[in-house]
């Protein structure tokens, strides 16, 4: 490994300094990369108080405890949600959150399933196996170029509501989420919350938001890898839980068992099933401190530079744009050159960028018709020479 | 295709290390579906071509499409090339099995070969040669017979050899017939050096003590314009062919109580064959090199009767063998002869030894 950031570029850079500066990664919305902090806690936690929490009553597994409550609250916090109203639950990642919730639904409780043309996988599939399982209608809406849903045509009365806040394709936002959700909940309906692109560089659609889930990976927010459910308290009523075992429950006997939700201070159970990623759990707490830290000071830098990318690319010939606007999120086709070859000859160039249709197959492939797509997606570990070297090596090849 | 190809490329190189053999898995996935006339959809086939072409992509984009092209056509090259060398391995295989060589048309070719036979080749219609005359379905012909003869001889190479059955029925034997010992049938050529050295190896072991020993005279056909692979070959030939003829109605002809006349050791067509292989000429050469290199046509007849003469043959009963050498007759033995070998016994080597229920090809040591 080749430290050429260096340690006062690292600073610069936004606690990447341990990158080698040959590797350019522009994959972020798949995962995003870890700083320094976030890797430093979870190291903590491995070498500090590597236990169990819950149930424990010794050192290091209260010390657990406190921080994972502590995460909870500054999950919330993040997205200024009202601890009265919400509880926090931690997952594998977004499509095992969507499943949670999906595959536990009371039945009768929806009349339809309502999603629309630009989700990732995550949500399209999930909804398709619920309208399959429940015998229920599934309505796609097709989402405007500005991201927002045309509420005149919707019609969410006692529909399952399951969309993105921020696309993973083009980075377009549900401009009009809170009108939705208002809707959806006026109409006796449940809204699901794809939050998975929107927590990095996004959130602010989605905060305070009144959605019955929120569900994100933590992993796309400079968090270790994993899965978080901001879960309405509300929604428990119309969840059938099937999906139980270790870790949820008070007591339990030869026929029968009680679960430990019921009790308010343990309601994260829930979907809590079995033992947790306490270390990554940790590490998330320290990933929203530094979040919170940084965009302060490098949400500007990171929009200038994700236009610089994309005015370049506009100003290509052969290249086809799938963004109507600049952001952290830009995919596009070359008229003449497969999206894969392309990724794989950046690649051989150092150069990190994804290809094909990034779960999104319904939209791209088959609504759109678009040849494989390659795909930049930026992040704050991204430097102004990052940029400048995918321009150059694309230079020559998109003219 | 280029997952086919991957396959083997990748075959080889894991081999020597591990790096590959995870795309081997992969290459292997997509050869099975590939097989079954199922679509893979691993994108392998993408990996691969990409890993060829994404630092091409980078320099000169222009030069993709018509790489990509090429990478594709030869692919196709390359599978109906391995495909091809496959079948031409198991075609070899079963040649080597049936016949003793690897090449059923021209058995010299082969380098697997046992070196020490004398090959009965045939004409072969080279793939260029049969675009370039215009007949591409006769080169494809050929080597699906040549295909079917390999695997057909496989059955004859394994029978039970008995050598009664191909024995001229004017052969003589080289000791007089001992209903105690077996029988054995040697094919050779009279211009052959290994059938020398062989008969030189039998007379060393004693095997004529051992076996009632016959040959077939087969003069080895040439190719590329030669008549004949040895250039005196059939002429001698003829003229055992002759003396067995004109012997065998003599002996018809004797009255009964009358003895038949011995005139030399052996039968005078075994005498040819011991004096042709073991002789030396009056420079010294060695009789059987002398007719393949030195002897024109009528030098080689003329020696042929001085060893007659020499044997006791009169004149009149001389110029009776070498009339029935030229007759159609004889020319009609011969052929027959060549037949039974080419298309019963179906060797491809000379010399062939039929004994002790096996075909034996090569130096008899």
């Amino acid at each position: 490994m080749k430290f050429l950031r260096g340690k006062k570029e690292a600073v610069d850079s936004g606690e990447f300094g341990y990158l080698d500066a040959e590797a350019v990664y522009f994959d972020s919305a798949c995962q995003s990369l870890r700083p320094q902090p976030v890797i430093d806690a979870l190291t903590e936690y491995y070498k500090e108080f590597n236990s169990c929490g819950e149930r424990v009553k010794y050192a290091w597994g209260r010390k657990v405890d406190e921080r994972i409550e502590d995460t909870r609250g500054a999950v919330l916090k993040l997205l200024k949600m009202s601890p009265r109203k919400y509880f926090v639950s931690f997952t594998l990642n977004t499509t095992y959150g969507v499943n949670l919730v999906l595959s536990q639904l009371k039945e009768g409780v929806v009349k339809k399933v309502v999603t629309t043309d630009i989700e990732h996988n995550s949500v399209g599939l999930a909804t398709i196996a619920f309208a399959k399982k429940h015998g229920v209608e599934r309505e796609v809406i097709a989402r405007k170029d500005d991201g927002s849903i045309d509420l005149k045509k919707a019609n969410f009365k006692d529909a399952l509501v399951v969309v993105n806040a921020v696309s993973n394709i083009d980075g377009r936002v549900l401009k009009n989420l809170h009108e939705v959700v208002d809707r959806v909940r006026k109409g006796g309906g449940v809204v699901v919350l794809d939050a998975a692109q929107a927590m990095a560089h996004s959130r602010g659609v989605i905060e305070r938001c009144e959605a019955d889930v929120v569900v994100f990976s933590a992993h796309k927010m400079y968090a270790p890898s994993l899965g978080v459910m901001v879960v309405g308290r509300g929604l428990l009523e119309k969840i059938d839980l099937g999906f139980v075992g270790g870790g949820m429950v008070d007591d339990a006997w030869e026929d029968d068992y009680k679960l430990s939700y019921t009790n308010d201070e343990h309601i994260h159970t829930v979907f809590e099933p079995g033992l947790q990623a306490f270390g990554e759990i940790v590490a998330l707490g320290e990933a929203i401190r530094w979040l919170k830290k940084t965009e302060k000071t490098q949400v500007v830098e990171l929009k200038r530079l994700s236009k610089k990318l994309f005015d370049f690319l506009k100003s290509k010939k052969g290249v086809v744009l799938v963004n109507k606007e600049a952001n952290a999120v830009i995919s596009f086709y070359h008229k003449k050159i497969d999206g894969h070859l392309l990724a794989a000859g950046m690649s051989s160039k150092g150069i990190m960028a994804r290809s094909g249709y990034f779960c999104c197959h319904y939209y791209l492939d088959h609504v759109k018709k678009y040849p494989p797509l390659v795909r930049f997606s930026l992040g704050y570990h991204t430097r102004e020479e990052d940029v400048d070297r995918a321009i150059e090596a694309l230079e020559k090849v998109l003219n | 295709m280029v997952c086919i190809v991957a396959f083997f490329i990748l075959c080889i190189t894991s081999i020597f290390s591990a790096r590959f053999r995870r795309p081997l898995k992969k290459a292997w996935a997509c050869l099975t579906k590939k097989v079954r006339l199922q679509k893979c959809e691993t994108g392998f086939k993408d990996d691969v071509k990409n890993s060829v072409l994404a630092r091409v992509v980078m320099r000169r984009p222009e030069l993709v499409k018509p790489l990509g092209v090429a990478m594709e056509v030869l692919a196709v090259v390359l599978v109906i090339v391995m495909v091809w060398s496959v079948a031409e391995v198991v075609k070899g295989g079963a040649a080597m099995i049936a016949f003793g060589t690897c090449d059923v048309r021209q058995p010299s070719a082969c380098v697997l070969g046992t070196g020490e036979a004398c090959n009965i080749d045939g004409e072969r219609l080279g793939f260029i040669e049969s675009i370039r005359t215009g007949q591409p379905h006769r080169f494809v012909t050929n080597w699906f017979s040549e295909f079917g003869e390999a695997f057909s001889g496989i059955p004859v190479r394994f029978r039970n050899w008995d050598a009664m059955d191909y024995i001229p029925e004017n052969a003589s034997f080289y000791r007089d017939f001992d209903w105690g010992l077996p029988i054995a049938l040697k094919i050779l050529d009279p211009g052959c050096g290994v059938c020398r050295d062989s008969y030189l190896n039998k007379l060393d072991s004693g095997f004529m003590d051992r076996y009632n020993l016959a040959f077939l005279a087969y003069p080895i056909p040439g190719v590329q314009g030669e008549e004949w692979a040895f250039r005196n070959s059939y002429l001698i030939v003829r003229y055992i062919e002759a003396v067995r003829s004109v012997e065998l109605e003599w002996f018809l002809e004797l009255e009964e109580g009358e003895g038949e006349i011995l005139r030399t050791e052996l039968a005078t067509d075994w005498m040819i064959i011991d004096r042709l292989f073991t002789g030396f000429d009056e420079m010294g050469r060695q009789y059987q090199d002398a007719f393949n290199a030195s002897y024109s046509a009528e030098e080689a007849e003329e020696r042929l009767q001085s060893w007659l003469r020499e044997w006791g043959f009169s004149e009149e009963e001389l110029e009776q063998i070498v009339d029935r050498s030229r007759s159609g007759e004889v020319r009609a033995t011969i052929e027959t002869n060549m037949n039974v070998v080419d298309n019963v016994i179906r060797t491809k080597m000379i010399p062939t030894m039929i004994f002790d229920g096996r075909r034996w090809h090569g130096l008899y040591s």
